[in-house]
């Protein structure tokens, strides 16, 4: 098939012609797609960083400069600045080293550490298994397909096109997700034919205006039930915090705080044993290692019970700080994305979501269960992110309804809402 | 107190150095300030005043060389210092264990010893008390690599007062410090000798 002819006329009036592209979603897309949509939040939080930093710095030059000009003995200028350059370079500027130094390298690699993170994180979910998507591209817009599952778009929705030497991205208006199609799996050919649709299909193109037949209910066919709500902050929040208990990330947890025991116990010998090594004059090791097993045996116990203290403490604090950071990165979502009235269909074979040109939905056999989250019904499906549903947009005898179809649906009605922790 | 018997031996040859620095008696009692003297061996006298240099840190520095024929050789030197500031303790022994019982303060002992006597120089002998003349002292010994001096390092406590010796020699032999041995045993106080009268 070719292709020029139909930019040419892309170009013009006439809406392209429809065309379907198959394309999978491995780990590594789901990853891209993920660094792609939170590129914003993810480099707030490394520029929190180096403010961070930058700061430390700051602080321990100033404790620096103090000390310097209270030692130079105020005798000037000169002599200042010549004790401040020898204390920087020497033992003084250690402290700065010390903590500048790792602080930097994290900044370093937090971008490697982000995409490790998001890989671990769906590795926990199960959603490393490659999956295939069809995306059929239509003049007024875009209908996804994947196992158990279907997604459309009108081009209302649509943000345009991005691309990275690895990924061509369809940004979403609204939409905290994007489509990320990997381009070992696209020809040269269909990347053209997404970029002639994309000319025209998105939010401020000629494609807006267009009707999507996809998103129209065919008439005659009923809901069981249908739910309103418009996603709130606290919606957002309880979705991160559900997010921070999953059973993957409890365990990292519980590993990472393991560790910070044993890591700690280490601290101070290690930090006296790097001491010893840089001491140009260092006692030989067969004089100072028997002092050094005294220092523990004597000393060294205490700091480490005190760091375990500290870090009980921030054990015994960090659920609270778990749902304050749910809460400030909910705020910060909230904000990138303008609110729109979600809608929950309930049908006999799926279960469907609506917005404003775009819809969901999903097959019931693709659920697993159903978590109970105070006000909230966490869904959850085998294959793919779980849905959230405030319990407000279940009033009256709504909640009982719901119940009774989903009892019928996942997994043959054995699996009431299950009340969360 | 661990060692009775290396405690009674060095007894013993300090009362045989002593009966021996008597029977010379060529000794010259240098009186320092807060009530304390040694007595010089032949050969030996005060570079400076007795009184010392005080330093900014409030030690006190009496410079003791020797130049005699056998010193000609050895190069020995001795420096006594002092500090004004009495130590907090029940008793001169009780003072004198809480001056290292921390392990990070020997082994900073170490490394400034090490470090004052050269690059590359070894523990001769370790630091730990030992009885030298009438008191009980917190010693370390170097031993410097070729054309450096070796160093025997000396702190005592008397009647609250911290008093260190610092002696360096050019001897490389198993018997070294012989002056500056016999200086630091020699060390009296007035004060001491008052409070017991």
């Amino acid at each position: 098939m070719r292709t020029t002819p139909t930019i040419r006329r892309a170009d013009a009036t006439d809406p392209p012609e429809a065309f379907t592209i198959e394309a999978p979603v491995r780990l590594e897309d789901r990853v891209a797609a993920a660094l792609f949509a939170y590129a914003d939040l993810f480099a707030a939080a490394r520029r929190r960083q180096l403010h961070l930093l930058i700061w430390v710095v700051i602080a321990l030059l100033a404790m620096a400069y103090y000390s310097s000009w209270q030692e130079s003995g105020h005798l000037g200028a000169r002599a200042f600045l010549s004790r401040f350059g020898a204390d920087l370079l020497g033992l003084g500027g250690l402290p700065i080293l010390v903590v500048a130094g790792p602080m930097l390298v994290y900044y370093l690699i937090q971008p490697a550490l982000v995409r490790s993170r998001l890989k671990r994180w769906y590795r926990d979910e199960r959603l490393d298994r490659p999956i295939g998507n069809a995306y059929r591209f239509e003049p007024g817009g875009i209908a996804v397909t994947l196992p158990g599952r279907g997604s459309a778009l009108a081009c209302r929705r649509i943000g345009g096109i991005s691309e990275s030497p690895t990924h061509l991205f369809i940004r979403l208006k609204d939409i905290e997700d994007v489509f990320a199609l990997p381009r070992s799996a696209l020809s040269g050919e269909q990347v053209a034919q997404i970029g002639a649709w994309a000319a025209s299909c998105h939010v401020d193109g000629a494609g807006a205006a267009r009707a999507f037949p996809e998103l129209e209910t065919p008439p005659g066919r009923e809901p069981l039930l249908t739910a309103r709500f418009e996603l709130t902050e606290d919606d957002r929040a309880v979705a991160l915090g559900w997010q921070m208990e999953r059973p993957g990330t409890r365990r990292r947890r519980r590993r990472g705080f393991i560790l910070a025991f044993l890591v700690a116990a280490l601290i101070p010998p290690l930090l006296f044993g790097v001491l010893w090594l840089l001491d140009p004059e260092r006692v030989p090791f067969r004089y100072a290692f028997p002092l050094f097993v005294e220092m523990f045996a004597s000393t060294f116990w205490k700091w480490v019970l005190g760091l375990w203290a500290i870090m009980t403490a921030v054990i015994l604090l960090h659920p609270w700080m778990r749902r304050r950071h749910a809460r400030q990165l909910a705020r910060q979502m909230q904000k990138r994305v303008q609110a729109y009235e979600h809608e929950v269909r309930l049908y006999d074979e799926t279960l469907e979501t609506w917005q404003d040109g775009f819809c969901n939905r999903f097959d019931w056999k693709g659920f697993e269960r159903i978590e109970r989250q105070g006000d909230h019904l966490i869904l959850l499906r085998r294959e793919g992110e779980p849905l959230i549903l405030p319990l407000r947009a279940l009033d009256g005898d709504k909640l009982a309804i719901f119940q009774r179809i989903v009892d019928h649906r996942i997994d043959g009605g054995s699996h009431r809402p299950e009340a969360g922790t | 107190m661990t060692k009775p018997l290396a405690n009674s031996i060095a007894t013993a040859l300090a009362a045989l150095a002593l009966s021996v620095a008597a029977a010379t008696s060529h000794a010259e009692t240098i009186v320092m300030p807060h009530g304390l003297s040694v007595e010089l061996p032949e050969g030996w006298h005060v570079d400076g005043s007795p009184e010392g240099e005080v330093s900014q840190t409030g030690l006190r520095r009496v410079q003791l060389v020797c130049d005699s024929e056998a010193c000609r050789k050895t190069q020995e030197t001795c420096t006594i210092l002092m500090r004004s500031k009495e130590i907090e303790g029940a008793d001169d022994a009780a003072r004198l264990r809480a001056l290292y019982a921390s392990p990070l303060d020997r082994y900073t002992r170490l490394r400034a010893a090490l470090r004052s006597t050269s690059k590359d120089a070894e523990i001769r002998k370790p630091l730990e008390i030992v009885r030298m003349g009438e008191r009980e002292w917190y010693r370390v010994e170097t031993d410097a690599r070729h054309n450096y001096k070796s160093g025997l390092f000396a702190e005592t406590v008397v009647s609250g007062l911290y008093v260190g010796g610092i002696c360096k020699t050019c001897e490389t032999g198993e018997e070294r410090h012989r002056n500056g041995l016999k200086i630091l045993m020699s060390l009296k106080s007035s004060a001491a000798a008052a409070s017991l009268r």
